[in-house]
C-alpha cells in the first residue's frame, strides 16, 4: 500500500510542480497515473522513491515513512526508471545477482526467479552479455527483472511497457496483474491511455501538478461522458482543467 | 578544390566529435570563453608550466649547462608523445564511437584513415602548445636566443612528434594484431595499451641504464686513457654537466629524430635548417610506411574489431556459478570497483596512468638517486647520510610529495557523476547513505594508500637510515590525508554533480570540479608547510604528534558532518 498524504513539491522559483496531492494506491490493485508531460509525474514518483525531497506532507511504503524510515520504505518498493542505460558495463547476469544482493534474495530463491523470469522475457541467452550490447527493449527487460527478483510489495513502474515488444508488453501485464492478485500493488506511469484503460483497476490524472481525477475508469465515465473512451475523456478533463 | 574543401570538412566533423572544445570558445562571439573554468584550468596550467620551466632553466644556468635542458626537454616530450600516441590509435584510430557512423559513407579507406590520423596529430599538437611550447619559448628567451629560434623550434616540435606518433603507431598496428586471440574488448585494449607501454618503455629503461654505464664507463676511461683526443674532448664536456644531464644526453643519442631535434635548437644557423629537412625526411619516410601498411589493413581491422567485439556472446549462463550470494555492503563496493575496471576509458584514465606515474617514479628515483648520492658524497667525502639527520622538514616534504601525487588520481570526483541520470539509482535502494558516502569513497582511498605504499616503500630502500617508525608515522599521516582528500572530492562531486554527460570520456574532460581538486592539493601543501613552520623549535617526534592530531581532529570532524548529513549530501542527485 501507497500513501500520499498532502504531498508538496516546489523548486527554486516557489511555484508549486506539485501541489497538495492525497492518493492512497490499496493492495490488491493496479493504479495508473496519467497526465501530460510537465504535469507533475516524474517529480511524485521521484518523491514516492527517495530521489527528490518532500517539501510539505509524508509518503508511506506499507506505513513505513519515505522520508523518516527511508531504508525501510524502500525495501518495501521496486521501482524501474523511464530510463534504462543503466550499469551497462555490466553483463546482464552480473546486474541481476547485483540486485539480488542488495536487496538480500537467498541463494535459492534468486537461481529459481532469475532464470524463470529471464526465460518469459526471453533474455536468458543473452545474460552473459554486457548490457551495453542490448537494445533498448532488451535493457528495459533487465531493468524489469531486476524488480521482479526481490518481488517486493509494492511495484512503481515509470513508463515500463516504453520500448517491449509486443510478447513482452503481454508478458509483463500479466505479471502486473498476478502480482495484486496476490494482494500487492502496482503503481504505473503511462502515455499510453489503452493500456491504462484496459489494465487499471483505478486511474490517477495529474495536471499543473494538482490531481484532478482519482477513480475508475467507469466512474470517469459516469462523470464526464458515457461513451467517451479514456483518450477522450482525458483530452476533456485536462482541457476543463486548463480553462479553469 | 570540392574534394580538397570535401577532406577539410571531414577532418573537421571528426576534429568536433574526438575533442570536445565546448566551454572553451564562446559560441556567440567566436573568442576565449573566459567564464570557462577549462580556459582556467588551460591557464594554470601554462603558468605551472611556464613557471617550472623558468625554475629549471636558471637552475641549469647556474652550473654553466643551460644546453642540457633542450636534452631534459625532448626526452620529456618524447615519452609524452609517444605515451599519448599509445592511447590515441585506439581511442581515436580504432575504437572510436564514430567510425561506424565512416565506414557507411562513400569514403576510400586511405582517406579515412589519413583524416583519423591527421585528428590524432592535431589532439597531439594541441596537448604540446599548452605543455611543450611555453617551456621552449621561455628557453629561448632566457638563453637569449635569435629571432629565428622560436619558428624552428615549432616547426621541430611538430616534425619531431610526427615522426615519433608515425612510428609509434606503426608498431600498434602489428601489436594489434598479435593480440587478435582476446575476444574481449577491453582486455583487448588494457593489453595493447600495457604492451605498447612495455615496448616503449622497456627500451628507454636500458637506454637509461646503459646511459648509466656510458658515465661510469667515461669517468673511468677520463683516468685512464685521458691522452687519447676523443675521450679527452668528451671528458671535458661531462665535466660541464652534472651526472643526470649527461644520463639523458646518453639517452637521447639512441632516438635519432630527437637527437637530431636537439642539434637543430642547440646552435640556431644554417645547419638547423639541414637538421630538419633531416626529420622532415624522416618524418615522410615514416608517414609513407604507416599509409602503405595502413592502407592494407586499416580498414580491414576496424571491420574485424566492429565485427568480433560487438558479436554477442549468447553464452549458456551458468546460473549456479554465477549467482553467489555476497553481503550488501561487499555487493556494493565490488560494483564500484567492477564498474572502474571494466571501463577502458577510467580504467586508463584513473588507474592505468597512475601506475605508470608510480613505475616512472620508481624507476627514475632508484636509477638517478644513487648517482646523485654518489656525486654528494664525492663533494662532502663522507657519506650523506651520515651528515644529515632526518627532522620535520624532510618529513613534511615526502608528506607534501605524496599530497602532490594525490592529484594525479580524481576517483571520488566523479563517484557520482560517473554514472550520469542514472546515479539514481543510489537514491532508491535501501542503502544508507552515509554508508553509500564510504563504499562511494574506497576505490579512490585504495588507489591512494598504494601510491603511498609504493612512495614510503622506495624511500625505504633508497634511504634506508630512517627510522622504520617515522616510515610507519608518515604512513599513518599520508593515509589521514588519503581520507581527508578522497572525503573532499566526493563532496566536490555531490556538491557539484554532472549527471548530464554524453560519454564516459566527458565525465572525465568536462569536468570542471577538477580544478577545485588542485586548489585542495595546493590547499593542503600549504597546511603542510605551515605546520612545519610552526614546529619548526619542537623535536620532531612532538612535530610528528602534532600534525597527526590536527589531521585527526579534520577526519573526525569530516565523519560527524557524513554521519549527521548524509542525506543533504546526496540531495543534488535527482
Amino acid at each position: 500500500m501507497i500513501d500520499l498524504i498532502n504531498v508538496s513539491k516546489a523548486y527554486r522559483n516557489n511555484s508549486n510542480v506539485v501541489e497538495n496531492i492525497n492518493l492512497r494506491i490499496n493492495d490488491g490493485e493496479i493504479f495508473g497515473f496519467i497526465g501530460p508531460n510537465g504535469a507533475g509525474k516524474t517529480t511524485t514518483i521521484k518523491m514516492m522513491t527517495g530521489i527528490l525531497d518532500i517539501d510539505e506532507g509524508n509518503i508511506l511504503i506499507d506505513n513505513k515513512s519515505i522520508k523518516k524510515n527511508p531504508v525501510q520504505a524502500k525495501k518495501r518498493f521496486g521501482f524501474v526508471p523511464d530510463d534504462p542505460n543503466i550499469f551497462l558495463k555490466l553483463t546482464g547476469i552480473e546486474y541481476l545477482n547485483f540486485i539480488a544482493d542488495i536487496y538480500e534474495v537467498n541463494e535459492k530463491e534468486r537461481l529459481k526467479k532469475i532464470e524463470k523470469i529471464t526465460k518469459e522475457f526471453e533474455i536468458y541467452d543473452a545474460l552473459e552479455d554486457k548490457i551495453e550490447s542490448y537494445s533498448h527493449g532488451m535493457r528495459q527487460k533487465i531493468i524489469i527483472s531486476g524488480v521482479l527478483l526481490h518481488n517486493p510489495q509494492n511495484w512503481i513502474l515509470d513508463e515500463p511497457l516504453t520500448g517491449l515488444d509486443p510478447k513482452s508488453s503481454f508478458n509483463l501485464k500479466n505479471m502486473m496483474r498476478e502480482h495484486v492478485k496476490n494482494g500487492k500493488c502496482v503503481f504505473f506511469s503511462t502515455h499510453v491511455l489503452e493500456v491504462a484503460e484496459r489494465l487499471c483497476d483505478r486511474i490517477g490524472i495529474i495536471n499543473k501538478g494538482k490531481i484532478i481525477f482519482v477513480g475508475t475508469y467507469e466512474e470517469m465515465k459516469k462523470r464526464f461522458g458515457e461513451e467517451a473512451s479514456l483518450e477522450e475523456l482525458f483530452m476533456e478533463i485536462t482541457k476543463n482543467d486548463e480553462e479553469k | 578544390m570540392m574534394k580538397k574543401n570535401r577532406t577539410i570538412n571531414l577532418l573537421k566533423t571528426m576534429l568536433k566529435t574526438s575533442y570536445d572544445t565546448n566551454g572553451i570558445i564562446d559560441a556567440d562571439t567566436k573568442k576565449l570563453n573566459k567564464k570557462s573554468m577549462k580556459v582556467w584550468i588551460i591557464g594554470i596550467v601554462l603558468i605551472v608550466v611556464i613557471y617550472l620551466s623558468y625554475i629549471a632553466i636558471n637552475l641549469l644556468k647556474e652550473v654553466g649547462a643551460s644546453n642540457a635542458f633542450l636534452e631534459i626537454f625532448f626526452l620529456v616530450l618524447q615519452v609524452l608523445v609517444m605515451f599519448q600516441t599509445i592511447l590515441l590509435v585506439v581511442s581515436t584510430l580504432y575504437f572510436s564511437k564514430d567510425i561506424e557512423n565512416y565506414l557507411s559513407l562513400p569514403i576510400p579507406s586511405i582517406k579515412l584513415l589519413i583524416t583519423k590520423f591527421s585528428v590524432m596529430i592535431i589532439i597531439i599538437f594541441i596537448g604540446e602548445a599548452i605543455i611543450a611550447l611555453p617551456s621552449i619559448l621561455i628557453y629561448g628567451v632566457r638563453t637569449l636566443q635569435n629571432i629565428y629560434f622560436y619558428p624552428l623550434a615549432v616547426i621541430v616540435l611538430a616534425t619531431v612528434s610526427i615522426f615519433l606518433s608515425t612510428t609509434v603507431s606503426i608498431i600498434m598496428i602489428f601489436v594489434m594484431k598479435i593480440f587478435r586471440f582476446i575476444k574481449n574488448k577491453y582486455l583487448y585494449q588494457n593489453i595493447v595499451i600495457l604492451t605498447m607501454t612495455l615496448i616503449i618503455f622497456m627500451p628507454l629503461t636500458n637506454v637509461l641504464n646503459i646511459g648509466i654505464d656510458n658515465l661510469n664507463d667515461t669517468a673511468i676511461v677520463e683516468n685512464e686513457v685521458y691522452n687519447e683526443e676523443n675521450y679527452r674532448r668528451e671528458a671535458e664536456e661531462i665535466e660541464e654537466l652534472t651526472p643526470i644531464v649527461q644520463t639523458i644526453r646518453n639517452t637521447n643519442k639512441y632516438f635519432i629524430v630527437t637527437q637530431i631535434g636537439v642539434n637543430a635548437l642547440s646552435d640556431v644557423n644554417y645547419k638547423s635548417i639541414i637538421y630538419i629537412l633531416e626529420i622532415l625526411a624522416l618524418d615522410l619516410l615514416a608517414l609513407i610506411v604507416f599509409l602503405i601498411i595502413g592502407k592494407l589493413t586499416y580498414i580491414k581491422d576496424v571491420l574485424w574489431n566492429l565485427s568480433v567485439f560487438n558479436k554477442k556472446k549468447n553464452k549458456k549462463v551458468n546460473l549456479y556459478k554465477k549467482c553467489k550470494v555476497r553481503n550488501k555492503i561487499y555487493a556494493y563496493l565490488r560494483n564500484e570497483i567492477k564498474s572502474i575496471i571494466k571501463s577502458p576509458t577510467y580504467f586508463i584514465h584513473y588507474i592505468y596512468n597512475i601506475l605508470i606515474v608510480l613505475i616512472v617514479i620508481v624507476f627514475i628515483t632508484t636509477t638517478l638517486f644513487p648517482i646523485i648520492i654518489q656525486a654528494i658524497n664525492e663533494v662532502v667525502e663522507d657519506d650523506i647520510f651520515n651528515v644529515l639527520t632526518f627532522g620535520f622538514g624532510a618529513f613534511s616534504l615526502i608528506i607534501g610529495i605524496i599530497q602532490v601525487i594525490f592529484t594525479l588520481s580524481s576517483l571520488s570526483l566523479t563517484a557520482i557523476s560517473r554514472y550520469g541520470k542514472n546515479a539514481t539509482f543510489f537514491k532508491y535502494i535501501p542503502i544508507k547513505f552515509n554508508t553509500q558516502f564510504r563504499l562511494k569513497n574506497m576505490p579512490q582511498i585504495i588507489i591512494n594508500t598504494i601510491i603511498i605504499a609504493v612512495i614510503l616503500g622506495t624511500i625505504h630502500c633508497l634511504i634506508p637510515t630512517i627510522n622504520n617508525l617515522y616510515i610507519l608515522l608518515m604512513f599513518i599521516i599520508a593515509m589521514l590525508l588519503n581520507i581527508i582528500n578522497s572525503n573532499i572530492l566526493l563532496f566536490l562531486d555531490l556538491a557539484r554533480p554532472r549527471l548530464n554527460y554524453e560519454n564516459e570520456i566527458t565525465v572525465i574532460k568536462q569536468n570542471d570540479n577538477k580544478l577545485f581538486q588542485y586548489i585542495l592539493t595546493v590547499v593542503m601543501c600549504f597546511i603542510i608547510w605551515y605546520l612545519n613552520e610552526i614546529t619548526k623549535e619542537l623535536s620532531l617526534n612532538v612535530a610528528i604528534l602534532i600534525e597527526m592530531v590536527v589531521f585527526s581532529i579534520i577526519v573526525i570532524g569530516m565523519e560527524i558532518f557524513i554521519y549527521k548529513k548524509a542525506n543533504k549530501l546526496f540531495k543534488k542527485i535527482i
